[in-house]
């Protein structure tokens, strides 16, 4: 017998907040919980098992999942927890049911940066004692060194790198109907050359979930994105054995998710999670969406088509933003991607997802309307 | 879905410290002796998993990064679980899921531990509870597991002389287990001597902290077929389950389960033998390498697991029972969690010494034909459970 085809069929993401404080972690994950249920129309008895991603020290946490078991439901029910990227709860979740493994699954993310002091200090202590951390590598630092090592190699010039920050934040404003939050989204601080603060993704708190079901418990009432592809890959750790210009993690993802790069090039939408302004252009590139060293000529000409909820750079939801991106691209296919929807509704969409320092790992998904065989 | 099959299985002997190797290396000592059990090399493996619990007792966040280019894994998929004390079997049961999916064939899981890396374990263990109710209780894995001994002990009539020969036994089966950290011989008397840190709990009573590294290399059914390999051990069923966070909850009324008893790894383990076939589990399993990091614990997973009716356990090992040598299941054959604690890889090694045992590969603690074995695993507080099913065949188990 062969390997079901599995869908989204259902998923919530709450409103970015700059600074949730008054609602717990627990509370806002409770709530998106809930929410993704009642956008699948099923309840809590129909899911078989919960997948989730964490982020222990960016919330404070030693062990978050104890705490949240509850709020996502799993108390007497099957509970896994992936710890390197909010997006492996996606991948488990399809290996999960691509397995036997149950029939729907709930995968649930959260960002909530504004939970813990420090956010910077999280990011120092995921650098290795010995040589990382003591150079102060963070994953701003990272993104510092894979943008300067982009520019030396392609130029990006300072008006493609505002322009792409002004047309992600106008479609994050179009999306969430308001200002962008955080106040360092315009600001030329210098971070890490050649990033000022504007050009990092900003932090919000968001929490996510989705429903992934195999194709005999698809229900009528339910609009599905079908699973079409799927690849996660990591790079090497060490920064300096590394070609910083290219992603090269999500080049490997994205190859295994589809093969074909023409049938990426093709699809209808694509969400990206981004390192940074100049990050964007190597992503675009490692997808496939443009050759080497073109992203940055390429990626402007394809707005609104590449992040329409304008990613995450405006609005950045800590560990939760590739998984986030997964929820939205599989929203455009729905049909669920609220005032930033595609008209026509796009038939196939592809999400990127990258983790770790400069992108050392990453997770590429592809969405299609009609179910089809996953390569 | 495919059969699915543990072809190499790696262990360091566990200590207290290492100071002569970096987390990453010792996560590499652990996979290089699994590819060499299993005849592979890490360019072999598909995809790669990696256990590692809390990251503060290695000092590292998200460690598994970091040792991605020391183990070879670089450009290849990597997950990373963390179910606390459970992550290691959860960590197996995710390779299993892998190469169930059909999109891998070969994969490797592969962890190490550094507990006392952290200056002090228990203080990164204690920030575990929720900041705003339960944790000025004061909680803490003793003070939490102590409540379920007072529990377990007032409902069924057991002593801290029957906690003691839960240590009695297990550290007589650990010394015969070249691996295990803890291995001299103790006694009742002397268990019963050791200091006293949250009654009934001495500290005989409870596991070490230990240091090293495990891993395990699993393959498809038409892999193994194809490689010709006849020394596979078979996952024959896995299950989960999850118990509320809040101890105040496994009391009282409205209690979801009662802290006395292991309610949600029992529903894990039945899950795991519904899949396997197992429904008489006293005459069907074998060996069981059951997670249990304090004597009192051990007492109610033996129950849960159906090898003894709830409040029984403790009267059958008084009489001799689940010790090397006595008839039926067997019980940590290897000295167990009590005697072995690298938390990121314990579960993990229960089912290494599960698979052992029915591969007929456990030298000086090895169980007489031992064809079936069960494996659990526990996280957090007392909340995270995992249970597997191994044999050393795919036919019906009688």
């Amino acid at each position: 017998m062969g390997q079901p085809a599995v869908a989204v069929v259902g998923g919530y993401r709450t409103p970015p907040r700059g600074n949730l404080d008054n609602q717990q972690l627990e509370e806002m994950v409770f709530e998106t919980t809930r929410r993704t249920l009642t956008d699948a129309a099923l309840s809590l008895d129909d899911i078989d098992a919960i997948v989730i991603g964490v982020a222990d020290q960016a919330h404070g946490r030693v062990i978050e999942s104890m705490v949240l078991a509850g709020a996502v439901g799993a108390v007497g029910r099957d509970l896994t927890t992936l710890a390197s990227g909010s997006e492996h709860a996606f991948v488990y979740a399809y290996l999960r049911l691509l397995s036997g493994q149950g029939r729907r699954i709930l995968a649930v993310a959260w960002g909530k940066p504004s939970e813990g002091k420090d956010p910077l200090h999280a990011e120092r202590v995921g650098a290795e004692p010995f040589i990382m951390r003591q150079l102060g590598i963070t994953e701003r630092a990272a993104a510092g060194l894979q943008a300067s090592s982009y520019q030396a190699r392609h130029g990006a010039s300072p008006a493609e790198v505002e322009a792409l920050r002004a047309a992600r934040e106008s479609q994050a404003k179009l999306a969430h109907g308001g200002e962008v939050l955080g106040s360092d989204h315009s600001s030329d601080e210098l971070v890490a050359w050649p990033l000022r603060a504007g050009d990092l993704p900003q932090l919000c708190d968001m929490a996510a979930a989705m429903v992934l079901s195999v194709e005999d418990a698809v229900a009528d009432e339910q609009v599905p994105a079908w699973i079409t592809g799927i690849g996660w890959a990591t790079d090497a750790y060490d920064l300096g054995v590394r070609d910083l210009s290219r992603l090269k993690a999500l080049e490997i993802a994205a190859r295994r998710a589809q093969p074909d790069v023409a049938l990426r090039r093709s699809v209808d939408v694509v969400e990206v999670q981004e390192l940074s302004t100049v990050g964007a252009f190597a992503a675009y590139e490692a997808i496939g969406l443009a050759g080497l060293g073109e992203g940055h000529i390429a990626a402007l000409a394809d707005a609104p088509r590449v992040n329409p909820s304008g990613g995450n750079l405006p609005l950045h939801p800590g560990a939760a933003a590739g998984f986030i991106r997964f929820l939205e691209a599989a929203a455009q296919v729905r049909g669920r991607a609220g005032p930033v929807q595609l008209t026509p509704r796009p038939s196939s969409s592809l999400g990127a997802a990258v983790n770790g320092f400069a992108g050392q790992g990453a997770t590429v998904v592809t969405f299609n309307s009609e179910r089809k065989a996953v390569p | 879905m495919s059969n699915v099959g543990i072809i190499g299985i790696g262990q360091t002997k566990f200590v207290t410290r290492r100071t002569d190797v970096t987390y990453p290396e010792l996560v590499r000592e652990g996979t290089d002796a699994a590819l060499w059990d299993a005849g592979l090399s890490m360019a072999d493996m598909e995809a790669v998993i990696i256990p590692l619990a809390p990251d503060a007792l290695i000092g590292v966040g998200n460690g598994e990064r970091w040792v991605v280019d020391t183990i070879g894994a670089t450009g290849k998929p990597l997950l990373r679980i963390n179910t606390g004390g459970a992550t290691g079997g959860t960590a197996v049961q995710a390779g299993y899921t892998h190469i169930a999916s059909g999109m891998f064939d070969v994969v490797i899981v592969a962890g190490a531990d550094r507990v006392s890396e952290s200056a002090s374990a228990q203080s990164v263990l204690n920030k575990m509870w929720d900041v705003a109710y339960e944790r000025r209780f004061p909680l803490n894995t003793i003070t939490m597991l102590a409540l379920s001994a007072q529990r377990y002990n007032r409902r069924y009539g057991a002593t801290e002389t029957d906690m003691a020969r839960v240590t009695v036994k297990n550290r007589e089966h650990a010394a015969r287990n070249p691996y295990a950290h803890l291995r001299d011989p103790i006694t009742i008397d002397e268990v019963l001597d050791t200091r006293m840190l949250s009654w009934p709990l001495k500290l005989g009573d409870l596991c070490p902290s230990s240091t090293g590294a495990a891993s395990i290399v699993l393959a498809s059914e038409d892999f193994i077929r194809r490689t010709g390999r006849n020394d596979a051990v078979w996952i024959r069923g896995v299950g989960q389950s999850t118990e509320t966070f809040w101890m105040g909850d496994r009391v009282g009324p409205k209690a979801t389960g009662d802290h006395a008893d292991a309610a949600e790894l029992g529903r894990a383990i039945h899950m795991a033998y519904e899949r396997a076939g197992v429904r008489d589990p006293r005459t069907q399993i074998d060996v069981a390498e059951l997670y249990a990091p304090f004597s009192s614990v051990e007492l109610h997973v033996i129950e849960a697991a159906g090898l003894a009716e709830k409040g029984e356990s403790f009267g059958m090992i008084r009489d001799g029972a689940f010790a090397l040598g006595a008839d039926g299941p067997i019980v940590n054959p290897s000295g167990g969690t009590l005697c072995t604690n690298p938390i990121a890889v314990t579960g993990l090694v229960r089912i290494a010494e599960a698979a052992l045992q029915v591969g007929g590969k456990a030298g000086g603690r090895q169980v007489p034909d031992a064809n079936v074995a069960l494996a659990t695993a526990i996280g957090g507080d007392h909340q995270f459970y995992s249970a597997t099913v191994l044999a050393n065949h795919l036919e019906e188990i009688s």
